[in-house]
């Protein structure tokens, strides 16, 4: 539903759009910064990707008004939930109503009242919720997901109901349903990840964009003067070579001596093992739910175990905060996800530079220099708080174009820039740069990435307070 | 505008263009007008309340009189203390909601709910549904958490498919296949934790 907006652009070049997408399976550093051939071709953003309908047929609101004109068309959303009562309020109220309100009895009672509350039924992010509630109350319990239909709301189900054993589940249409909210889930958690890579060329061979700078091992001095004094992002490669987990990381090895670990997945813990039976469901979330623990180190043999396969990078050695003693910030991260997975736009807090190694899979970074808002982010005054698109594919797929706009009249230094970090390499983001992530994979042979991060106080190099 | 300090009340122009007076310290519960109050040097005489007629307005003001008189309403400063906290802390605001599914709605909410009707009829739904949008536009929240759970505890009421459609006269658009095969889906859901 959503266009590109480029009327003032010559209609697509049919080379350059196939050579934005090809590149897309290269390495990042490879390509040329800037080449004649880009500044004599005028550059688009890619076309929006076709997608796969909504499994019940759910479309946007904007095309609710040709839907009416249409003959045969009901309206399906008011009749079914109530022209009196919840079809006067908007989506995002009934939702919040069912979600505090309602408990998963009353809404499993509107499942069949109307195709409208069926919808809304459906929506597996409200299970999703229901499910990671109940594992927080319940922390010892064992986690078990539905690996045959990967639904939440089945997980719940099984939660809920020990012999509950979940089976396929053919959508009923909802037809003529029209709600931005339960198809924005759809359109994020299926909009190919090649979409945004292309873009991010695309913005690229337009300026907007600059790519990660690559280094190869430089020496301390190098790496000091070059990028941590004045606070140049870089990805480091050669520097894991060391590194037994680049090694021994393999998924079955891993499971077999580290798979009891209990391993923090935002506001639960759950093992490895039960998290790689999640990851096997090939979870079709909008923001998959991924871990991020730094308590690994202290969970027995298997947790130093896992310590013991990498060292922190020579260039981060000089630990300053070490001076805290045990009430140091927290210094040193697992993060494993699957596709898609990833942060939303944040800067490291206690004013530190982070280093962010991929073990396996890849990662997309993104990163707006300290002093340029990306579009889409609003943080609070102290800028403790940030809100943000619900998930970083929403952010991708809204907001990422709008930076256009966002650089006009800022000096190419202060652009943001981009680059995806493969295995064996280093992303370092000095303090004050606001990044985002998506955990991303080459679909044909990965399943899903894991990468260590650290922060580091930066000791020397200068800052701009705010 | 008046610059008398002893003003003690206004109007309010309703969406079917008709001027409702309303006690100043009654209004000042809807963080909207109190806001726009703010950003004024001097009360007006007048103010637009576009999204609310005025059989509704004077229900809302019906509520505020007598919860103002019980003294049960929640000052400004209180509510911006709830605000912010919950900024900082999701489980302050699930306790909350948690504190409005346990309550209980006093016999004057629910004859205010009910609105003249016979009481086998729970409550006046699209009554209840015109206050929520009203105190939603007005930022009355204590108004909008009685009526969204006043409209969950009709829900809770009714056990199948069959009886939530009549209790809220929703149009069956489903075959009946299509309905036992969404019932045997969620079959589970009979459970006792």
């Amino acid at each position: 539903m959503t266009t590109t907006t480029n009327d003032a652009m010559p209609p697509p070049k049919a080379a350059a759009a196939k050579r934005a997408l090809s590149e897309t399976q290269e390495n990042a550093s490879e390509r040329p910064e800037q080449s004649k051939r880009a500044r004599l071709r005028r550059p688009h953003l890619p076309p929006p990707p076709s997608i796969a309908p909504h499994p019940l047929g759910i479309r946007p609101l904007g095309n609710l008004p040709f839907a009416k004109q249409e003959p045969g068309f009901v309206d399906t959303r008011a009749s079914g939930l109530g022209t009196r009562t919840f079809a006067r309020l908007d989506d995002e109220f009934v939702l919040a109503f069912v979600v505090n309100y309602l408990d998963p009895r009353s809404l499993c009672a509107l499942a069949g009242t109307s195709r409208a509350w069926m919808a809304f039924w459906e929506y597996d992010e409200i299970w999703k919720g229901w499910v990671l509630e109940h594992w927080r109350d319940q922390p010892t319990k064992p986690k078990r997901f539905a690996a045959s239909t990967g639904l939440w709301r089945h997980t719940y189900a099984m939660a809920v109901r020990p012999t509950y054993h979940p089976k396929p589940w053919t959508p009923v249409h909802a037809h003529h349903m029209h709600s931005d909210l339960l198809y924005q889930a759809h359109l994020n958690a299926v909009t190919p990840l090649a979409h945004a890579v292309a873009t991010l060329d695309a913005l690229t061979d337009m300026g907007v964009f600059r790519r990660l700078d690559t280094v190869d091992r430089p020496t301390a001095d190098q790496f000091r003067a070059r990028y941590e004094e004045p606070s140049v992002p870089v990805v480091l490669r050669g520097c894991m070579t060391t590194w037994s987990a680049l090694r021994d990381w393999e998924w079955t090895k891993l499971e077999a001596a580290a798979g009891q670990v209990p391993l923090r997945a935002e506001a639960i813990d759950m093992t490895l093992s039960e998290y790689l039976a999640y990851l096997r469901t090939a979870p079709p979330d909008e923001a998959p739910v991924y871990l991020f623990d730094k308590d690994y180190p202290r969970q027995g043999e298997a947790g130093a175990k896992l310590a013991a396969a990498f060292a922190v990078p020579e260039y981060f050695t000089a630990d300053l905060f070490s001076v805290l003693g045990p009430t140091r910030p927290d210094f040193s991260w697992l993060i494993i996800g699957p596709e898609r997975s990833g942060s939303s736009h944040h800067k490291d807090p206690n004013l530190t530079a982070a280093w962010n190694a991929v073990v396996r899979g890849k990662k997309l970074w993104v990163m707006y220099p300290p002093d340029l808002v990306p579009p889409g982010v609003y943080p609070s005054d102290d800028g403790a708080e940030v809100t943000t698109p619900n998930s970083v594919s929403e952010w991708f797929r809204t907001w990422l174009p709008l930076t256009r706009q966002l650089v006009k009249g800022v000096p190419r230094e202060g652009r943001p820039l981009w680059g995806i970090c493969g295995e064996g390499e280093i992303m370092f983001v000095p303090h004050g740069y606001a990044s985002t992530f998506f955990l991303y994979i080459d679909v044909n042979t990965e399943t899903l990435v894991v990468c260590l991060d650290g922060g580091t106080p930066s000791s020397t190099s200068s800052h701009r307070s705010r | 505008m008046t610059t008398d300090p002893n003003k003690k009340t206004i109007k309010l122009r309703t969406s079917d263009d008709k001027l409702v007076t309303a006690d100043l310290a009654l209004v000042s519960y809807s963080s909207l007008i109190r806001n726009i109050l703010g950003d004024c040097s001097d009360i007006p005489d007048e103010l637009p309340v576009a999204n609310v007629t005025a059989s509704v307005l004077e229900k809302v003001l019906e509520y505020l009189e007598h919860h103002h008189k019980l003294g049960d309403l929640p000052t400004p400063e209180q509510e911006e203390a709830v605000l912010r906290e919950e900024e900082l802390d999701d489980g302050a605001q699930y306790a909350r909601i948690e504190r409005l599914r346990q309550s209980v709605l006093s016999d004057w909410d629910c004859s205010f709910l009910l609105n003249g009707m016979p009481s086998d009829q729970g409550i006046d739904q699209h009554h209840t549904v015109d206050l929520m949008l009203a105190a939603n536009f007005l930022d009355i929240r204590p108004l909008l958490a009685l009526g969204t759970k006043a409209m969950a505890a009709e829900m809770d009421k009714c056990k199948t498919a069959a009886e939530v459609r009549s209790k809220f006269g929703l149009k069956k658009d489903l075959t009946d296949e299509q309905e036992a095969e969404i019932m045997k889906e969620f079959a589970w859901a009979d459970y006792r934790p």
